[in-house]
């Protein structure tokens, strides 16, 4: 059988969500700027806490779950609006309204199985070191309280 | 402190990149760097005021930083935005002459209300009044300047018109203030500009041993 001389073209990018297949793109700048304020003081309380998480972790060898579980328990107002934000930004790196992530039912799993996806279309280091260079997260730190004694 | 013959070096560029392709930015000349800063704080505003403004201000940023760039309708949002942060680090001041430095200007800039004559940029102006006049360059000479290069131009620019005005003024009786009761005349010097005085090193704080922290002490995130 002859070898097809046409080079075949790469497939476009696609993650599964819902049982549904989605081309992913890669965001435009608004897209981009809605996305990196809307998770902007989310990547502030991460950036805040996670030292002390990691701690923690390597302290307990992560043998004590309860421990981290009382840690959440303090950040509670903090982490909020935090899984309503998290949805938004699927959707918006998904170029879907939020309405028809509800209806394909997504599930974390389909969510966390896309990020890779997403990250080798987008980029997401050179985004977090952007939103880092501009101050956005330093911004939301400085106007949080402390929580969780030290 | 990078000194002028380092600012005056051709090497100024910066790599981004759009469409996935590297590109070679040049640094702003004085012209386009002075709008850039204009263009750099609306930007850096508008991401607080929220995602169209910060949209329009980011557009109108790269379209004066990487004019007529054939790639960028093809660059991906990530990519304009993070060589936004690139091109903003390139195009910003690289040294702050001594008569700029705000940490050097202890004089008060004169009553809150602007002067009746006062118009938006014209800071910008005089800068180009003050080159032209003492050079005899056209504006397009001038604005063809690296930025820093106009700025000491204009800060060896006021030294010269200090010690002028400070030359022509000790030829008059103005600078000599009569003391009737020692009947002698005193000369005083024109006041210079607080940049131009030698600031003297901060003194140290001295604290009460009994007030240091004892024992060792960790930062948090060692």
């Amino acid at each position: 059988m002859l070898k097809n001389p046409f080079k075949r073209k790469p497939k476009p990018p696609q993650v599964t969500i819902g049982g549904e297949s989605v081309l992913v793109a890669p965001m435009d700048l608004e897209q981009t700027i809605k996305l990196t304020l809307l998770l902007s003081p989310h990547l502030a309380v991460i950036e805040q806490h996670l030292p002390r998480i990691q701690r923690m972790l390597k302290d307990t060898s992560g043998q004590r779950p309860q421990l981290l579980r009382a840690l959440f328990a303090t950040m509670r107002e903090e982490l909020a609006d935090m899984p309503g934000d998290i949805f938004q930004a699927f959707a918006i790196l998904l170029d879907k309204d939020t309405e028809w992530l509800a209806e394909r039912r997504a599930t974390a799993t389909d969510l966390i199985e896309a990020l890779p996806v997403l990250d080798q279309v987008n980029d997401f280091s050179a985004l977090y070191a952007a939103v880092g260079g501009y101050g956005l997260t330093l911004r939301y730190r400085q106007n949080q309280p402390e929580t969780g004694g030290k | 402190m990078v000194g002028y013959l380092d600012i005056i070096g051709d090497d100024q560029q910066a790599a981004i990149i759009l469409a996935g392709q590297p590109v070679m930015v040049d640094r702003a000349r004085f012209g386009r760097h002075i709008q850039l800063l204009k263009r750099s704080k609306t930007f850096l505003d508008a991401l607080q005021l929220g995602p169209m403004a910060a949209v329009r201000a980011c557009q109108n940023y790269i379209d004066l930083a990487v004019p007529d760039e054939p790639l960028l309708p093809q660059a991906s949002g990530v990519e304009l935005f993070y060589a936004t942060g690139i091109l903003i680090e390139l195009n910003d001041w690289r040294a702050v002459a001594h008569w700029l430095d705000p940490n050097l200007n202890t004089e008060q800039m004169g009553s809150d209300a602007p002067a009746p004559y006062h118009y938006q940029d014209r800071f910008w102006a005089t800068w180009v009044h003050k080159l032209a006049s003492r050079y005899g360059w056209s504006r397009d000479e001038i604005f063809a300047l690296w930025p820093e290069e106009a700025a000491y131009y204009m800060q060896e620019i006021q030294i010269a018109e200090y010690y002028e005005r400070e030359d022509d003024r000790a030829l008059s009786q103005v600078s000599y203030k009569y003391n009737k009761a020692t009947k002698k005349s005193k000369f005083v010097p024109t006041p210079m500009p607080s940049w131009m005085i030698n600031q003297a090193p901060p003194e140290p704080v001295r604290t009460n041993a009994a007030h240091l922290p004892v024992g060792v002490t960790f930062a948090e995130d060692q």
